[in-house]
């Protein structure tokens, strides 16, 4: 008896930790939950800094952290994103010429398995075991010494005639010293580590930063591949060369910024600021990993105020070739699937980044003739000009001159012209591009990650004039919004005010309600504008600055809201009435707060855009209620309407049709400069996001554009004339 | 025998009294079980409520108004217009003036083209309606009768693309406008606009009465709305319902879910049963007022052009 009751005991027992056992592996819904097991390989900088790391994959607390190498503790942060864990990576600087690898294991309280590869990043603080006569005098040296596979080799330059590379010719030429080009580094000819054969050179002119690499290991697996560049996580007041280098340019009035802002979406797990991936100069044959030259920009060329030395200031940039393992995962194939549908290498390729090499050189490429070309028209448009015989050109791919480009010569853009952009990393337009498994494809391609400091650079040259920046602006571009006036098509409507927003009326879609914007010149060509670096410039002449603004629509709603959060500028809302629910708003009322004024959509028509009501027409805003009507143009495969008509939204409900406040949408500043220095003509573009303002039509500030906006330049501002009608009918009303 | 007849006289006049004065709170009453008060109307005069739809008649089928179409061709004016945005907006709006119970046939596999019988209450077969595709720009469909001499001041209707519309006026009213008007034993009121004049399809002004009416077949209430134009007007106020509701609490008249008194009934001696319409829902009913005294508002549809 007593033995069968210990037996019963234990059998129970036995039972009971089962079914505990059983308990533990059900989920919140109360189903069967099975262990996953992830892996996750980061380029971390070689630095006394801290990372942030999202754990995408898994979705509970961290029970436990495996060891950790004495120069990267992790640890779990106490935030989470969404019900995602985040781990701290505490970095340790381990001196130059180091570089450490380390895996460390995690577990989820659901027992999931989290590999973590770290890999940290070399520096090399001199450029010592480059020769001097590579250092000084590149362009006219045929052969380099790398290392690579525990020996030394001799590999033709870029430039030599017999070199092994997929660079286009008009990149690996483009070297010279003559043309403003500048050693910046080289960590050629090492014995310390195989493939870390990084040199770069720095146009002061262009504000260019090329890395070449020699790839020397073409066992790698993977598919596409791209360069991971950090540029800076210690310093939140010193990125000010890199204020270009992200998918919108930032006004050198933001002096400081947080150095944790994911900006690129879902799948990078890392949490950096600048951060971008920069997709190589390729030619069409193949995008995966090839033996030979490669090279890629990072555009440095904004500029830097003066007391703010970046050499200085121990600031670093950390650069990983990265490359893919699964194609169904690819990062060409996220970019294209989210943005324009397109992805293909062409003859005639472009840098990445974004945007640092314009399609202005590609447009120049293709047209041969420079000064027939439409480089010349776009010269000629912007400054009044011929063009001169040396024609320079760079900064982000030009929209405006593209679409100059496209309304000037009246051309339509040769297809393989838009899709020359491969690589054209403009993942960050959206913000929400799904990578989710990028990081975890990734092959390892045995190419050491780098880190990149100042004393390196100024080691190879100690007059360098990286990080000084070239040009840029000093405040946020303004765009105003009437909010006391809204307009459309009808003599007069009703509205049932719902309190909430919304409005209620059956034929509110014939009305063609829009609000009013425009943007302020004085924000962007004032006196304290625009700036030129007069330290390279410093006989800068001919100054011309022309701006305009515009939408993308077919990129969904939202794509600049993380950049606005991240410079702080505000996007109010445009409310037709204050006030409480279940009134009628009627327009003819005398005393509402939003005026109405009938300006028929189509009656108001730029000239300088050539819009007519042929080539113009509504177009809905992709993942919003709101559309705009304007002319449609082509910037690099996407569609761009400058100076849109912005109507207010409207909403199918099953309570039936009802108009919503105004929102304000993803507005673009784009920013040309030109001017002529030392016999040469300099063009650069950007574009910018800008701070909107509500103002009253009947406000001094508005009448004081009116007043303004064409007596500010010395030519007739045909720019300001659509702005002009609406703005001067309203204030007549 | 003489006093037989005269008793009679008097009886057949006593009820003919009756039967013309439903007000009369003498009636003698009938068991209610065996006079339902109210009852679906499942059959119409289907040519009637076309008609009504396009062209309002009166009952000697004289021009009231136009409802939907417009003539664009001076020398025939009933051939009238309609634009619409496509073929498919076409269909529907052919479809929307059928009544409830019009059998819709396709004419042939795989096109949109329909025809329906047209039937009168007891089923007897009237006319034959077309709705046809045309695939001759502008023209998208066109809608013909097999007669052509049952319907009134209406021969053809053609529906034409939007874009081809010659004229661009305004309409006169704005959804939600009001407009004093006379009406019906009220005297000037709001009338509101459900609904603006757009291409071929009029605008339209609708009242609700302040009062609530018993209906009585001599007093002229031919002048609330048919149930075609109930229909139509019931389907407008459904696509924005509460925005309606505000609209008409600014004349102070109550928009909801009860039924409106329409111009239809069915009469003989023993029963007068008037329709009315549930416009938050379309559905028409009929009530005894014969043996019974029902109050509801009625309500009243005026269209306009452009």
């Amino acid at each position: 008896m007593k033995r069968n009751f210990k037996l019963n005991a234990f059998l129970m027992a036995l039972l009971s930790t089962l079914l505990f056992s059983c308990q533990e592996s059900l989920d919140d819904q109360g189903e069967w939950y099975v262990p996953g097991e992830y892996h996750y390989s980061l380029c971390v900088p070689n630095a006394n800094d801290e990372i942030q790391v999202v754990l995408d994959s898994i979705s509970s607390p961290i029970k436990s952290i495996g060891a950790c190498p004495d120069w990267a503790s992790v640890t779990v942060s106490s935030s989470t994103q969404g019900n995602h864990p985040i781990i701290c990576i505490a970095l340790k600087d381990c001196g130059p010429g180091v570089m450490n690898e380390a895996d460390v294991e995690i577990f989820s309280e659901k027992n999931d398995k989290v590999s973590l590869s770290l890999k940290q990043s070399i520096y090399i603080t001199d450029n010592e075991n480059s020769s001097d006569e590579f250092l000084t005098d590149w362009e006219n040296v045929k052969y380099v010494s790398i290392y690579s596979d525990r020996s030394y080799q001799l590999v033709p330059t870029p430039w030599a005639d017999e070199t092994i590379t997929t660079l286009p010719e008009y990149i690996r030429y483009d070297v010279k010293q003559k043309d403003g080009w500048e050693m910046a580094f080289s960590f050629l000819n090492r014995e310390t580590f195989d493939d870390c054969n990084y040199f770069a050179l720095y146009n002061r002119y262009l504000g260019i930063l090329r890395v070449f690499l020699y790839v020397t290991n073409t066992t790698t697996n993977g598919s596409e591949y791209s360069f991971e560049v950090d540029m800076g996580s210690m310093l939140k007041n010193n990125k000010y060369p890199f204020y270009h280098s992200l998918a919108y340019g930032i006004p050198s009035n933001h002096h400081s910024l947080p150095n944790n802002v994911n900006l690129l979406g879902n799948g990078i797990p890392s949490q950096f600021t600048f951060k971008s991936f920069f997709s190589p100069y390729i030619a069409m044959s193949s995008t995966a990993l090839s033996k030979g030259w490669t090279a890629f920009d990072i555009d440095a060329s904004a500029y830097c105020p003066k007391g703010k030395n970046w050499l200085e200031s121990g600031e670093q940039i950390q650069i990983a070739c990265r490359t893919e393992l699964s194609q169904s995962i690819s990062l060409a194939g996220s970019l294209s699937a989210n943005i324009s549908g397109k992805y293909s290498s062409a003859e005639q390729s472009a840098s990445a980044a974004s945007g640092v090499s314009s399609m202005l050189s590609t447009l120049g490429a293709l047209a041969g003739d420079v000064q027939n070309s439409a480089l010349a028209a776009i010269e000629q448009q912007v400054t009044g000009n011929p063009l001169d015989t040396y024609f320079y050109y760079a900064g982000v791919a030009c929209n405006v001159a593209a679409f100059a480009y496209d309304f000037i010569t009246e051309n339509p853009y040769e297809e393989h012209v838009i899709d020359s952009m491969p690589g054209k990393i403009e993942m960050s337009m959206t913000g929400d591009i799904e990578l989710s498994g990028y990081i975890k494809s990734l092959a390892s391609n045995g190419i050491s990650p780098i880190t990149l400091k100042g004393s390196t650079i100024k080691s190879a040259n100690p007059n360098s004039n990286f990080g000084k920046g070239v040009w840029g602006i000093t405040t946020d571009p303004v765009i105003y919004v009437l909010n006391d006036c809204m307009v459309g098509d009808a003599s007069h409507l009703n509205l049932v005010v719902n309190g909430n927003g919304t409005y209620g009326n059956s034929d509110v879609e014939d009305y063609h309600l829009r609000m009013v914007s425009f943007l302020d010149p004085q924000s962007v060509d004032g006196v304290e504008g625009v700036v030129i670096n007069n330290e390279i410039f410093p006989d800068a002449s001919d100054i011309k600055v022309t701006y305009s603004y515009g939408v993308y629509p077919d990129i969904p709603k939202g794509h600049t809201t993380k950049y606005a959060s991240l410079l702080g500028l505000s996007r109010p809302t445009l409310k037709i009435v204050e006030g409480t629910e279940k009134f009628v708003w009627r327009s003819k009322n005398g005393n509402n707060k939003m005026k109405y004024v009938e300006v028929p959509h189509t009656q108001i028509m730029s000239k300088k855009l050539d819009e007519t009501e042929d080539n113009c027409k509504v177009v809905k805003q992709a993942g919003a209620d709101y559309s705009y009507y304007g002319k449609v143009v082509n910037c690099e495969g996407k569609n761009f309407i400058m100076e849109p008509q912005v109507y207010l939204p409207i909403k199918k409900t099953s309570q039936g049709t009802v108009l919503c406040d105004g929102e304000i949408p993803d507005f673009v500043v784009l920013v040309n400069l030109s001017f002529k220095s030392n016999g040469r003509t300099f063009v650069f573009s950007q574009r910018y996001l800008p701070e909107v303002k509500m103002v009253s039509c009947k406000s001094t500030n508005y009448l004081e554009y009116l007043e303004n906006c064409c007596e500010f330049i010395d030519y007739p501002r045909e720019d300001a004339q659509k702005a002009q009608d609406i703005l001067k009918y309203i204030y007549i009303k | 025998m003489k006093t037989l007849k005269s008793y009679i006289v008097i009886a057949v006049g006593t009820l003919a009294m009756i039967a013309c004065s439903p007000n009369n709170e003498d009636i003698p009453e009938i068991p209610q079980e065996e006079q339902p008060e109210q009852g679906d109307v499942t059959t119409y005069d289907q040519v009637k409520f076309l008609q009504n739809n396009i062209v309002e008649v009166d009952s000697l089928g004289n021009f009231v108004q136009r409802v939907n179409g417009a003539p664009l061709n001076s020398a025939d004016t009933t051939e009238l217009y309609i634009g619409v945005a496509d073929l498919s907006d076409a269909a529907a709006m052919f479809q929307g003036w059928l009544s409830p119970d019009t059998e819709v046939n396709l004419s042939a596999p795989s096109t949109i083209d329909m025809e329906a019988g047209l039937k009168d209450e007891e089923g007897q077969l009237q006319e034959t309606v077309y709705f046809k595709v045309v695939d001759e720009s502008p023209t998208l469909a066109e809608v013909t009768f097999a007669k052509g001499t049952v319907m009134k001041h209406v021969s053809k209707i053609i529906f034409i693309k939007d874009s081809a519309w010659p004229e661009n006026d305004e309409s006169p009213y704005m959804v939600g406008d009001f407009e004093t008007r006379d009406t019906w034993n009220e005297g000037k009121h709001w009338w509101l606009c459900i609904r603006e004049a757009k291409k071929g399809v009029s605008g339209m002004m609708m009242y609700i009465s302040y009062h609530a009416w018993e209906p009585d077949i001599l007093d002229g209430s031919s002048v609330w709305a048919s149930p075609g134009l109930a229909k139509e007007a019931s389907e407008i106020l459904r696509g924005n319902w509460d925005s309606y509701v505000a609209f008409f609490k600014e004349a102070d008249r109550t928009l909801d879910s009860s039924f409106y008194w329409i111009n239809d009934y069915t009469y003989s001696v023993f029963v007068f049963n008037q329709y009315a319409i549930k416009l938050s829902s379309g559905e028409i009913d009929w009530f005894d007022c014969l043996y019974r005294s029902p109050r509801k508002h009625f309500i009243q549809l005026r269209t306009f052009g452009l």
